[in-house]
């Protein structure tokens, strides 16, 4: 349930909040929920991004990051 | 006699999603869309923007709401007093404009702008671009100029689509503008993200806060003042900070012209 509002108050906030507090709530949240903060970058790309840019900016840096988490829960799970 | 389970594999039967993992799908799903049939995606996402903005005015109220009250009067009563100096003087512009163009010929007609309501601006995107709820369809084409309240030029359309556009403003992180300051200064005025603007001139120029930066357009349009200069010893140069004059957060129109063309309307009207 808390995941959940989490996600729904992320993907609010990236269309209300200026990115640069999204942006380091994304990162927060990822500690409770992995892949918030891609949730977050794709919605912006989708919203934000100009038409036929590339790369895609912040679905790269998101999916690093939530590989970085996902590493690092995993590494802690094991220990 | 005892049945074994393979435990690994009733974990991945047990049916339980993670609540990311749905969110994740459905971001994808949203992403394809925007990609694959962007005038239905926009056409859809158009009142949410609409309803976001609306939510964001709301709240900027509620917030200067908290703000003293004698203060605000104290700005208020500021503001009319220069409002209506700029009416005055713009009247008087406007028939020093006319009996000029009496003494010399018309010029060229006027061309009518395209204007277009602004569907997502910076802070809330993380690309210093504005979307504009304007395209091919209303004429607007990649490298038109475009103009905020008062005639402020704040960018350049970058890309369009049938029923939106995309514009790159002169605040966008490492955007290059060549212009001028004070007088006849040549600056070349960079982006700074976020709405800001910087641009590095020698010491000798004499240039103080307060001056004007200018662009090129019909004329030399203003663009800013310098708000603050930073002053390294060390260095031959010094570094303006420059104010635009639109505020870029609370824009909800603006004019989109082709570039080099007179505006089309040209008038401050009295609160």
């Amino acid at each position: 349930m808390i995941r959940a509002l989490l996600i729904l108050v992320l993907l609010a906030s990236t269309i209300l909040l200026p990115w640069w507090i999204t942006a380091p709530l994304a990162l927060i949240g990822a500690f409770l929920e992995p892949f918030a903060p891609l949730v977050v970058a794709i919605l912006a790309d989708a919203l934000y991004l100009q038409e036929g840019v590339f790369p895609i900016y912040m679905t790269c840096y998101a999916t690093f990051f939530v590989l970085l988490v996902l590493f690092i829960r995993n590494r802690l799970r094991v220990g | 006699m005892k049945k074994t389970y393979l435990v690994r594999r009733n974990a991945l039967l047990s049916g339980r999603i993670s609540v990311g993992a749905v969110a994740l799908v459905l971001a994808l799903v949203v992403f394809a869309v925007r990609f694959l049939a962007p005038d239905t995606f926009w056409r859809a996402a158009a009142p949410v923007f609409g309803a976001a903005s609306v939510v964001q005015a709301d709240t900027h109220s509620l917030l200067a709401s908290f703000r003293s009250a004698a203060r605000l009067a104290g700005e208020v009563e500021a503001l009319q007093s220069q409002n209506a100096a700029l009416v005055s003087d713009n009247q008087m512009l406007s028939k020093k404009a006319e009996h000029l163009s009496l003494l010399l010929g018309a010029g060229e007609a006027p061309v009518a702008g395209i204007l277009a309501g602004v569907l997502a601006r910076p802070p809330e995107s993380p690309y210093d671009t504005l979307l504009l709820a304007a395209g091919t369809r209303d004429g607007v084409a990649v490298d038109q100029e475009v103009f905020a309240g008062g005639g402020v030029p704040i960018g350049v359309v970058s890309a369009v689509t049938l029923e939106t556009c995309w514009v790159s403003l002169f605040s966008t992180s490492g955007r290059a503008t060549a212009g001028w300051v004070g007088k006849d200064i040549p600056i070349s005025v960079i982006g700074g993200g976020g709405g800001t603007l910087r641009a590095q001139v020698s010491r000798e120029a004499g240039v103080v806060v307060g001056d004007t930066v200018f662009v090129p357009g019909p004329g030399m349009l203003p663009v800013g003042t310098v708000a603050r200069i930073e002053d390294t010893p060390s260095l031959q140069s010094v570094t303006l900070h420059i104010a635009s004059m639109a505020n870029l957060f609370s824009l909800a129109w603006v004019e989109i012209r082709p570039r080099g063309l007179l505006p089309s309307v040209a008038s401050t009207t009295p609160s």
